[in-house]
């Protein structure tokens, strides 16, 4: 069977993922104080840092870049816990816009066999940029301390975001793996997690495998889609795919269910 | 009386290869044609289990080429293989999986559990008590079933 058709889809996860680009900067202006120029250049400097410095470091990055952006600024005088503070906001503004379109990219897999892999990459994105936002909520609300950790993985996130919305990325696919998988590693080492193995001692195609897998675990755990689909999303056996469900604790929905009728010996079969 | 031919999924040929039960399945054959499609074969099955050959009971078909659909994500390529190739020979398709037996309903495909497939082939006596009793527990290790459907299975004789 060379294609299974379905309806024109509304503009795929790409349009998606842009729109709720549009949206987030829309809403960093709202935010009092922000220059939208400053900030997308900043965002620039942040993204052209390499992944290790993106995901560690990027509050010197952000202190550095406004130092020089902005005439009134003295770094020397910069307390993390500013950003701290922010942290309620930013989770208020942006985590309902976030689960939302986190949500219509995952309905994507379910119409658009071409686009699906693209917006399971995108949905995972959006799933660590909402944890990572939940993360740093119950941290700033707790009498923890402020630390650099989640806000430069937040930086980091952002700038990817703003660069979606400044320009059409030839990069976008693999940009997003790496994101994903720097991301999930320092938000567990951050949060007191078990952590993967370290992204720079994966290659392109395990990190790859590593988002796809996810991807295809949420969407087999969030859509009603079969187990070969999930393998199929996921570039796996079928048995590679329920051990990677069984992982996560996901059961496959197999039946028959337990009120159903097992054998009924007056139905003639054969 | 389940319509030919019985078109069996990837998951529904692994159980029955796991529990020792694979030859077995030449029990309903030649009343009814017992198939795979080439994706299910070739793509999922194959090369994944060590069968190479295409057993001499089976016959491995291609179905037909466009299925149209709204929800073309909700199941794989060999997925709606089978369901193509089931609803253009009106035939059953036999599978444990609950989204492809839903979708199947929703196209007017016949469709059988394959457990209650299972079960029949035994009842009927396509498999021994002692062939049963021996491949039982790999076959329910293979799936996903409740607790109440694997007690009622391993109390299951003729």
């Amino acid at each position: 069977m060379s294609a299974i058709s379905g309806p024109n889809g509304p503009g795929g996860a790409a349009e998606q993922f842009k729109q709720f680009s549009d949206q987030f900067v829309e809403d960093l202006n709202r935010i009092p104080g922000v220059d939208e120029v400053v900030i997308k250049r900043v965002f620039r400097e942040i993204r052209e840092a390499p992944p290790e410095e993106r995901f560690t470091d990027s509050v010197r990055i952000f202190i550095e870049e406004l130092q020089d952006e902005v005439d009134d600024f003295d770094s020397d005088e910069f307390d993390v816990q500013v950003l701290e503070d922010l942290a309620p906001i930013l989770y208020d503004l942006f985590d309902p816009n976030i689960e939302e379109t986190e949500e219509e990219s995952l309905e994507v897999v379910l119409e658009d066999r071409e686009g699906a892999e693209l917006a399971l990459i995108m949905s995972i994105f959006l799933e660590k940029l909402s944890d990572l936002l939940a993360s740093w909520y119950e941290r700033s609300v707790s009498n923890d301390e402020a630390a650099e950790d989640l806000p430069s993985i937040m930086l980091a996130l952002n700038s990817r975001l703003v660069e979606f919305q400044e320009e059409d990325s030839k990069t976008l696919y693999e940009d997003l793996i790496e994101d994903v998988v720097y991301a999930n590693y320092y938000l567990a080492e951050a949060t007191d997690r078990p952590t993967p193995t370290h992204p720079s001692e994966l290659s392109d195609r395990r990190m790859q495998k590593q988002v796809l897998t996810m991807g295809a675990t949420k969407a087999y755990r969030e859509l009603d889609i079969s187990l070969s689909r999930g393998a199929e999303l996921a570039g796996m056996s079928l048995d590679e795919f329920e051990a990677a469900l069984s992982q996560q604790g996901i059961q496959p929905t197999q039946g028959p269910d337990a009120d159903e009728e097992l054998y009924d010996e007056s139905e003639d079969w054969f | 009386m389940v319509d030919s031919p019985i078109v069996l999924d990837t998951g529904v040929l692994s159980s029955f290869l796991v529990a020792g039960w694979f030859e077995n399945l030449d029990f309903i054959v030649p009343e009814h044609d017992l198939v795979a499609t080439d994706r299910v074969w070739n793509h999922e099955f194959e090369p994944h289990n060590g069968v190479s050959d295409v057993p001499v009971w089976m016959d491995v078909r291609e179905p037909p080429d466009q299925i149209d659909t709204d929800v073309p994500g909700k199941l794989s390529n060999a997925d709606w293989s089978c369901v193509a190739l089931a609803e253009v020979e009106e035939g059953t398709v036999i599978t444990n999986d609950k989204p492809m037996k839903e979708v199947c309903h929703d196209r007017d495909v016949e469709v059988r559990w394959g457990t209650k497939f299972m079960l029949q082939v035994f009842m009927s006596c396509g498999i021994s008590q002692d062939e049963y009793d021996e491949g039982l527990p790999a076959y329910i290790d293979d799936l996903y079933l409740p607790p109440e459907v694997e007690e009622e299975l391993g109390q299951k004789s003729k």
